[in-house]
């Protein structure tokens, strides 16, 4: 055997006893108490994808005795399989903090139960971790396109996978900040997105500004690039991939925006102005996020025309025409590519159409409506007030479950324009201090939720028990 | 780059990898004489496709709309690019480009282009391979990395 034969077969043999490492990891930390279901449905996957890079690994080595490969094809050959160990130590991360000490459990289950109402075979995690971030990742697409082009015993491992699988990391520090959790529903927006399949529509009708394009070619053609040492291809791909980037991907967040707004209503405005005004910076974007301004404009927009907003409690109102002011004025960007996709996208046509597009892809008994938010203020605030958790409501006997979205409504209600009242009937501790009753307040409807939960389940159980189902 | 984001990404460069990998490998077979089996008929069938998206994304900037196709052309013309790094001139990238499709559809309809081409082909499939292979080591290291403490206001 030559040197680089031999070398490669330790280094499959090095690599199988990663992937026996990594299985023999998951067989240990899977019996931990969890608070969510899913994060034992990604330790099964790790373990089956781990034993399936351990058997890829040894039709390696007749890949690696018998093929034609020159050593240094067969060497990035044997190292991609050897990636995917890490790639399986990134997901086992992923659900580190959702045990049951510390991920808020009582969350867990509602939301679970929403994120199901919304998309069948659905799942999420919820991790507390020690760090300042907020995030919410759909993490079970990327996972099947990973392994879609691997042989079967890799592939096969994703059949066990629920479609879609949200993993929600919330900082530890903060974790009981109940009314920020409406930010799902924009994730939620990515997944609806995706599955109608809302691009095929929206793209084609998105007119990419047209003089700047034009200017770009010229300078790319005619080499007037001020001295710049880079090749006219590399410019030309350069400016291909950053403009269809940017436009592809804003469309796909601002639709995402619009959704959560129809399934979470004025919740998610709230939850997402809260977010960006403390954390990012109104014009700052990226290649795949469009700038603040934007997304908080056309948000205004959206709840201005499903909301009789001028009606609001006048926290509210001031709140949002203040929004609208800033978001209606000019985006300063300080990148070409970035200009272009704003101007692209910054008109009323497209705005309209995202509008439109997106109410087509949600059923009418998931949106959240102008009707149910003047029920919601007129019902659930007053109980808030007098710390009464609203997670269910009727006569007694006949009490029904209140919805997720309803109590989160409520809490930004409560927040918003009544978070003194509120606070001046908990203890003397906490009535002069603005933190400690947002505190209490979260914890309240922490506790709501909690309560419609069990009284879902109570009726579930008694239907099933009423049909003779065990 | 958001966390997000960021393992999109390195799936997606995973995926690349894995296809680049069987297309050298079918290649190699081939510019070794040996007979094809329908596993390396089907991956220079995807090599075809690759560098026919490579030309759509490079056309692109002439008539710049937009479909559910654009970003993948855009992207294959990307790595099409990087795989080619003697090709400075647009001229130049759509003459090779266009060779090299013209050896993947002989060999994928039976045919025997010369050595010479095949080998020029499993150059720039290999050179794609690697491309990929360094991308993902960037992902999974972070190297990449601006922002990765930022808060996420919406993900």
């Amino acid at each position: 055997m030559d040197s680089h034969r031999l070398v490669a077969q330790l280094k499959i043999e090095s690599a199988q006893n990663r992937a026996q490492a990594l299985i023999e990891e998951v067989g240990r930390i899977k019996n931990r108490p969890y608070s969510s279901p899913a994060s034992k449905d990604i330790l099964e996957f790790v373990q089956e994808a781990a034993t399936a890079i351990r058997s890829l690994l040894e039709s390696e080595k007749t890949v690696a005795d018998a093929s034609p490969l020159m050593p240094a094809e067969l060497e990035v050959r044997l190292h991609r399989t050897i990636k995917v160990i890490p790639y399986l130590h990134t997901l086992i991360g992923f659900i580190e903090g959702s045990e049951i000490p510390k991920s808020p459990g009582q969350l867990i289950q509602p939301l679970r139960r929403y994120v199901r109402s919304v998309i069948m075979n659905s799942d999420i995690v919820v991790s507390s971790k020690p760090e300042l971030n907020y995030s919410i990742r759909e993490v079970v697409a990327s996972i099947r396109k990973a392994f879609s082009e691997t042989p079967p015993p890799l592939s096969q491992s994703c059949a066990k996978l629920p479609d879609f699988l949200f993993l929600v990391n919330i900082p530890a520090i903060e974790s009981e900040q109940i009314l920020i959790h409406a930010i799902l529903s924009h994730e939620l927006g990515h997944a609806l997105y995706n599955k109608h399949d809302l691009e095929k529509r929206l793209l084609p009708a998105i007119k990419i500004r047209d003089k700047m394009i034009r200017h770009l070619v010229n300078v790319i053609t005619t080499g007037e690039t001020e001295s710049s040492p880079m090749s006219e291809i590399w410019l030309r791909q350069y400016v291909t991939d950053q403009v269809t980037e940017r436009v592809s991907r804003w469309v796909t967040e601002l639709s995402s925006d619009m959704i959560g707004i129809q399934l979470f209503g004025p919740a998610l405005y709230f939850a997402s102005t809260t977010l960006l005004s403390s954390f990012s910076h109104i014009d700052r974007c990226s290649s795949s996020h469009p700038p603040p301004r934007l997304r908080i404009k056309l948000m205004t927009r959206m709840l201005k025309k499903a909301y009789t907003t001028d009606k609001w409690h006048s926290n509210l109102t001031e709140l949002i025409k203040a929004w609208a002011d800033i978001s209606g004025e000019t985006i300063a960007t300080r990148q070409p590519m970035d200009q272009i996709a704003i101007e692209s996208l910054d008109r009323d046509d497209v705005l309209d159409l995202i509008e439109t597009s997106v109410s087509d892809a949600i059923p009418e008994e998931l949106r959240y409506n102008s009707t149910k938010l003047d029920a919601d203020v007129r019902d659930l605030v007053p109980l808030i007030l007098n710390s009464v958790p609203p997670g269910e409501l009727g006569p007694m006997g006949r009490e029904k479950p209140i919805e997720l979205v309803s109590i989160i409504n409520a809490g930004w209600y409560v927040y918003l324009c009544q978070l003194a009242e509120f606070g001046a009937r908990l203890h003397e501790s906490a009535a002069n201090s603005r933190l400690a009753a947002a505190t209490g307040l979260h914890r309240l409807i922490l506790k709501a939720l909690e309560i419609s939960d069990i009284r879902i389940s109570w009726e579930e159980a008694k239907r099933d028990s009423e049909r003779g189902k065990d | 780059m958001h966390p997000r984001r960021r393992f999109a990404e390195l799936s997606d460069s995973l995926k690349n990898g894995f296809l680049a990998d069987e297309i050298v490998l079918a290649l190699a077979r081939a510019e070794n004489g040996e007979e094809l089996s329908e596993h390396d008929r089907a991956a220079l069938e995807k090599a075809t496709a690759m560098l026919e998206a490579a030309i759509k994304g490079y056309k692109w900037l002439d008539d710049p709309k937009l479909s559910t196709e654009t970003r993948a052309s855009a992207d294959f013309f990307g790595r099409a690019v990087g795989a080619l790094p003697r090709v400075y001139t647009s001229s130049g990238f759509f003459q090779q480009v266009s060779d090299l499709t013209q050896t993947v559809n002989e060999l994928s309809n039976g045919g025997t282009p010369s050595k010479d081409k095949i080998r020029g082909l499993r150059t720039f499939f290999f050179n794609a391979a690697q491309s990929e292979l360094d991308r993902t080591d960037q992902l999974l290291t972070g190297e990449d990395s601006t922002d990765a403490l930022e808060w996420i206001a919406i993900d």
